[in-house]
């Protein structure tokens, strides 16, 4: 069962930190363009 | 589409709801594979990840396409959001069928026609964003990557018929008809949660390319 358990897992981990680094990605790139806009 | 769209916020939590019912079934509901044991559960993630991946790459081909023809930014934008998130879908089709065939065939990797296809059709579209590197030119950018985007996607039924042109230790295709409802069932529930997934990913990931090229219009504008 662990073969299963560590396929399974990696297939969460990944979505998730590709999920939240895509958000965070964006978040700073709506930053940086708000700040160039403003200047 | 708006980053706090809510549109977009239902989608990946509509993705996780259904991503965490179908892991629920595969994991614990259907039953074991008499002969591999709870190893060939893994075929319940793997197989809709190849799906999707394929389904990504499909995209990626139309989107390529369409700015040929039409010339418009916004398909290339399209097209390198579902490339990256094919690759991440590839990625973990590659990884679940290694974690399956350690147990399976006795080895992580073996340079079988499917796997090693795979594999390549992996490179093909890490290249494909490499690509995108070269050059700071819009056009220019849009343009390669289109063209590599077309002949990348050749690769997909390459790998889809590998099984049949060669002799190979991974399984032929399955069908409707070759495998039991439970576990076409048990497919069909975590394709459409990871096609969901995909959506969020690529309505994400687009908005990031449309805001990272507003972001190079002003300073290009600036220089």
């Amino acid at each position: 069962m662990e073969y299963t358990v560590a396929g399974y897992g990696l297939i969460w981990l990944s979505l998730i930190v590709y999920a939240w680094r895509t958000r965070r990605r964006l978040a700073e790139a709506e930053r940086q363009l708000a700040s160039q806009e403003t200047e | 589409m708006d980053r706090r769209s809510p549109l977009v916020a239902w989608l990946g939590i509509a993705a996780l709801t259904l991503m965490l019912i179908g892991s629920i079934v595969g994991l614990f509901i259907v039953q074991a594979d008499a002969e591999m044991g709870d190893v060939q559960r893994l075929m319940y993630v793997h197989v809709p990840a190849a799906w999707t991946a394929f389904l990504a790459f499909f995209l990626v081909f139309i989107g390529s396409v369409l700015y040929l023809v039409q010339r418009d930014q916004r398909f290339d934008r399209f097209a390198a959001a579902c490339a990256e998130v094919g690759i991440v879908f590839i990625a973990l089709t590659l990884a679940t069928g290694m974690i399956w065939g350690k147990p399976t065939w006795g080895v992580w990797w073996t340079w079988d026609a499917r796997l090693t296809s795979t594999a390549l059709l992996l490179a093909v579209f890490v290249g494909y964003l490499a690509i995108r590197g070269f050059t700071d030119d819009p056009d220019s950018r849009a343009r390669w990557s289109a063209v590599v985007g077309i002949l990348g996607f050749i690769q997909v039924p390459i790998v889809y018929l590998s099984v049949v042109w060669w002799r190979t230790l991974h399984q032929p295709p399955s069908s409707p008809r070759s495998v039991s409802s439970e576990i076409l069932w048990t497919w069909m529930l975590n394709f459409v949660a990871f096609l969901l997934m995909f959506a969020y990913l690529v309505a994400q990931r687009s908005r990031l390319a449309r805001v990272e090229a507003e972001l190079e219009a002003l300073e290009a504008y600036d220089v």
